[in-house]
């Protein structure tokens, strides 16, 4: 398995290694100083680590309601993966399915909520959610959806593209019925896709924070909302720093859980 | 004895220009195996899949042991696909994916798995049944599809080009394979192929499906001796054709007089001789024809050699080595003559090739 990496860092060449390392450096950089304030109960200039460690900062921080909010987030998270990723993977098989130039169409459409600045069109929806008194955590789950709709599409579409129907076709003859077909042919060769397309969702509404605070109207304090406010508000480093730990940790997580499913239902 | 797949009158087209199939009328007796022959386009994946129930015909009738299966669902009608493609689920190892039938049938996992073994042993790939799809070669992923389709005991077994996908030796081991198979469970086979030395292999009897019709129905030597008409000698290799006119059961052409026949008509008419049924001998040794030599191509251990006589060249395979400029006599068996009607084939023709099926082949 190393051998393989090693061969295929080796295969890019001295470029392609120092440019992942370079990558890996640019992404993980502004991570580091985050771990260091979270650990830290005293970091004072010009030091350059900190001069007291301690978890002064995350006590801090549960007592200012991490958890709930990130209670709160995983909530909002799950539920519109829950209702972005089937609704997507629909999209995706008609799209699959049709021609280019409807499809182009569609496309367009898909992609408006990633196109439009999402302020401006938050501020609008939020008077419209006031008049018509649609409860504000169920208009921030349908906007959430809507964003994070054009990511499931085009993961899910991708992915029925290359789907060979074939496959079902063998199943039936076999005797399976298309219930079967759906539960033991169907859904596992796309999971993969569905796992990817769930992850985008999850993260959609897992780092929003204008759609969130505009549409929420206060009554929904997810994590980035109060990883805001600490920061705004308390000016403690180490709090907003393990507030902010606490909101990025979750997503890496699922990341390699769902790269390990990915991987065990996607060996063919 | 009734067929073990029977098709009659089966009509199907796609939308666009033409039919795909039109008055298709087939039958495939109980534990017998016949071939669909035709080149690609020629509709013959379609048939398989109006029997799998994968698309609904326009027209006619489809019986699986006796069973009309127009409102029975594709999962109902115990008819197993095998493709080019192997399609073995990528998720699943190779034990569940030979178990899939019967668990889908409802039958307990590890009863269900037993029965897999057991087909597994019976196309030899039991050592592979914790494997992953993807790790197994061409041949063996085709061995798995075999015995995964075995085991959901269909009353008929669809083959569409399972083989054409794989190396020419392990073709032959396939065909060996399907051989021993049929000797075993009897399954009720039609086999779709382009390959007229698969069909001729495997099947009992071969039909040639052409532009959506069956022109001919027949055992694999009638069909290569006997051809309906030009097109169908030149789809099975035939090499030599020669025009004239037939008067009085003699065929009259460059080549001279050859008897054929008192029963073949009157006027013009083909007659088309298969070239590994000519043969070579001495011109002192009272030949059909004498000719000279124009080419040799050789085809392995033996060769293709054009004789030209009165105008006309034929082809001999043979494992004579002759050189061009020599000078040959060509013997045209009797058995070996056969003349077809110039140009198109006319309608009785095709209706009589069709009639043609080997009833009571004994099966």
């Amino acid at each position: 398995m190393s051998g393989h990496r090693a061969a295929a860092s080796r295969a890019r060449g001295p470029v392609g290694a120092t440019g992942s390392a370079l990558a890996l450096v640019w992404l993980l950089a502004p991570v580091v100083p985050l771990l260091l304030w979270a650990a830290a109960d005293r970091w004072q200039f010009p030091s350059l680590l900190p001069q007291d460690w301690g978890l002064t900062g995350w006590r801090a921080s549960i007592d200012q309601g991490v958890l709930a909010a990130g209670a709160r987030s995983t909530g909002l998270g799950v539920a519109v993966a829950a209702v972005a990723t089937p609704a997507g993977a629909l999209a995706g098989w008609a799209l699959a399915r049709t021609g280019l130039r409807e499809n182009r169409a569609v496309s367009l459409a898909l992609l408006a909520p990633i196109a439009l600045p999402p302020f401006a069109v938050v501020t609008g929806l939020s008077t419209v959610v006031l008049r018509t008194g649609i409860p504000p955590a169920v208009s921030v789950l349908l906007v959430l959806t809507a964003a994070a709709l054009p990511y499931t599409t085009y993961v899910m579409r991708s992915a029925y593209v290359g789907y060979d129907a074939g496959y079902e076709d063998a199943a039936l003859s076999l005797g399976a019925s298309r219930r079967d077909v759906l539960t033991r042919v169907h859904l596992p060769l796309v999971a993969p896709a569905l796992t990817a397309a769930a992850f985008l969702a999850f993260l959609v509404a897992w780092s929003d924070y204008v759609v969130t605070l505009l549409l929420g109207a206060g009554s929904l304090v997810s994590l980035p909302l109060l990883v805001g406010a600490l920061a705004s508000a308390s000016g403690n480093d180490s709090t907003v720093a393990a507030a902010s730990v606490a909101a990025v940790v979750p997503p890496v997580v699922l990341l390699v859980v769902s790269g390990a499913i990915a991987r065990r239902t996607g060996r063919r | 004895m009734t067929p073990g797949l029977e098709l009659s009158g089966v009509a199907h087209s796609y939308p666009g220009p033409g039919p795909v199939l039109q008055d298709l009328d087939l039958a495939v007796p109980v534990g017998g195996c016949v071939a669909l022959l035709g080149p690609s386009g020629s509709g013959k994946s379609t048939v398989l899949r109006l029997v799998a129930g994968l698309e609904a015909p326009v027209g006619g009738r489809i019986l699986i042991a006796g069973r009309d299966v127009a409102r029975v669902p594709p999962q109902r009608r115990r008819a197993a696909l095998v493709f080019q493609q192997p399609r073995l689920f990528p998720h699943l190892d190779v034990l569940d994916n030979v178990a899939f039938a019967p668990t889908v049938a409802g039958v307990r996992r590890r009863a269900a798995r037993e029965l897999a073994g057991r087909y597994l042993g019976l196309v030899g790939t039991e050592h592979l049944a914790g494997r992953r799809p993807g790790t197994l070669s061409g041949g063996q992923q085709q061995r798995v599809a075999l015995a995964r389709a075995l085991a959901s005991e269909p009353d008929v077994l669809l083959l569409d080009e399972p083989f054409s996908a794989l190396d020419p030796s392990l073709r032959t081991e396939m065909h060996e394979l399907l051989v021993q198979l049929r000797s075993v469970v009897e399954p009720t086979i039609l086999l779709v192929t382009h390959d007229r030395h698969e069909a001729a292999v495997l099947a009992d009897t071969v039909a040639i499906l052409r532009q959506g019709r069956i022109v001919q129905h027949d055992l694999p030597e009638v069909l290569h001796a006997r051809p309906v008409d030009l097109e169908a000698h030149r789809f099975l290799g035939g090499l030599n054709a020669v025009t004239g006119q037939v008067e009085a059961g003699v065929h009259v052409s460059s080549l001279g007089r050859l008897e054929v026949g008192a029963g073949v008509p009157e006027g013009p008419g083909t007659l088309v001789l298969r070239q590994e049924s000519l043969s070579l001998c001495a011109a002192e040794a009272s030949p059909t024809v004498t000719g000279s030599v124009v080419g040799v191509r050789t085809t392995g251990a033996r060769a293709e050699v054009r004789v030209e006589v009165g105008g006309v060249v034929l082809v001999v395979e043979t494992a004579d080595r002759l050189r061009p400029g020599d000078v040959t006599g060509v013997v045209v068996p009797r058995a070996a003559r056969h003349v077809v009607a110039s140009g198109r084939p006319a309608p009785e023709q095709v209706e009589r090739g069709v009639a043609r099926q080997p009833a009571g082949e004994g099966v």
